[in-house]
């Protein structure tokens, strides 16, 4: 790791970054950590915040992620979804994985809602796929192919309704 | 809540900063931006004005604020939504009493008891709302400044 000096750092590795496990879900907009510097039952929400905080802002880039110290005696994490209501989850003396798998399991997406999401992006990374989830809607967008029937009536001999009429 | 999920909130949660406009409320929104070269997070403040025609915030509230559908004007894009933690009055979530920092206000009470409280103490309970030296003593509200220019005009919040 070249260029690596700080505490852990470890934690500025793209490899780190995307290793990251907790993907919230799309309704989640603020994520906010309340924690104290002392205290012994802080110790596992302060290393969640120093170990695994830049590998959730990374994974959801569009979520505000909002630390809060020593403002309360007990340690929790808030997070505040777009239809109004908030979850409150306590992380009192609990370790730092344990914070993290909780977190996966309660607000983080599932493995196969993740799966489902590559493939789509990968449909929609191939050009060659239309429709919806796609970046044309039809093949008739591109230039060369033939117009869209739509906004251009094709040739006489290419319509089925000429083709098939009886003389 | 079909209708509810149709309507989309954006939420941010920010601290109130002092502002001189009226029936607004100016807050910093702490985000995190990533340095592409060190990878790593550093804090962004970014200020919003969020409608807020009874000054409910006061300077040092962290306050839930919600983006208007429109904007009321120029600079005020979001409302006032609910005050998440008002300052030196925080409730603890799970107990729901009244907190000061890492202690409960009652454990504090009980202790000064013990050791016998002062009368000049701070009582909360008979402490008046926040904003009765407004503007005598406190001028956290409002951003002062150095007197730079003497015009002849009221300046009441140059120092």
């Amino acid at each position: 790791m070249p260029f690596m000096k700080g505490n852990a750092p470890i934690r500025r590795t793209l490899q780190f970054l995307e290793a990251g496990k907790l993907v919230l879900k799309d309704q989640i907009q603020i994520f906010a950590v309340n924690y104290n510097v002392y205290g012994d039952h802080h110790k596992g929400a302060r290393d969640f915040v120093f170990w695994h905080l830049p590998q959730v802002q990374y994974k959801n880039p569009h979520v505000q992620i909002a630390t809060f110290k020593n403002l309360t005696p007990s340690p929790f994490i808030k997070c505040f979804y777009e239809n109004g209501h908030q979850m409150l989850i306590d992380v009192d003396s609990k370790s730092k994985e344990e914070i993290y798998d909780h977190l996966v399991d309660v607000v983080g997406k599932t493995k196969e809602v993740l799966r489902a999401e590559a493939i789509a992006r990968e449909k929609k990374d191939n050009p060659a796929n239309f429709g919806a989830h796609c970046d044309k809607h039809c093949i008739c967008e591109i230039p060369g192919q033939v117009p869209c029937p739509g906004i251009c009536p094709l040739p006489n001999h290419m319509r089925g309704k000429f083709i098939n009429a009886k003389e | 809540m079909a209708l509810a999920a149709a309507t989309k909130s954006l939420q941010l949660i920010g601290e109130c900063v002092p502002c001189v406009k009226q029936n607004a409320s100016k807050f910093k929104i702490k985000r995190l931006e990533l340095d592409q070269h060190l990878l790593m997070y550093f804090r962004k403040d970014d200020y919003i004005f969020a409608h807020d025609p009874e000054k409910k915030c006061k300077t040092g509230d962290i306050v839930l604020i919600e983006k208007l559908p429109e904007k009321l004007s120029r600079l005020i894009t979001h409302k006032v939504k609910e005050i998440v933690y008002p300052l030196g009055d925080v409730t603890d979530p799970f107990t729901g009493k009244n907190v000061v920092a890492g202690k409960f206000r009652d454990q504090i009470d009980k202790v000064n008891q013990a050791y016998g409280k002062l009368p000049t103490g701070f009582d909360y309970t008979k402490a008046p709302k926040r904003g009765w030296q407004e503007d005598k003593k406190d001028f956290s509200h409002v951003e002062t400044y150095a007197k730079y220019h003497e015009d002849g005009k009221d300046q009441p919040y140059s120092v």
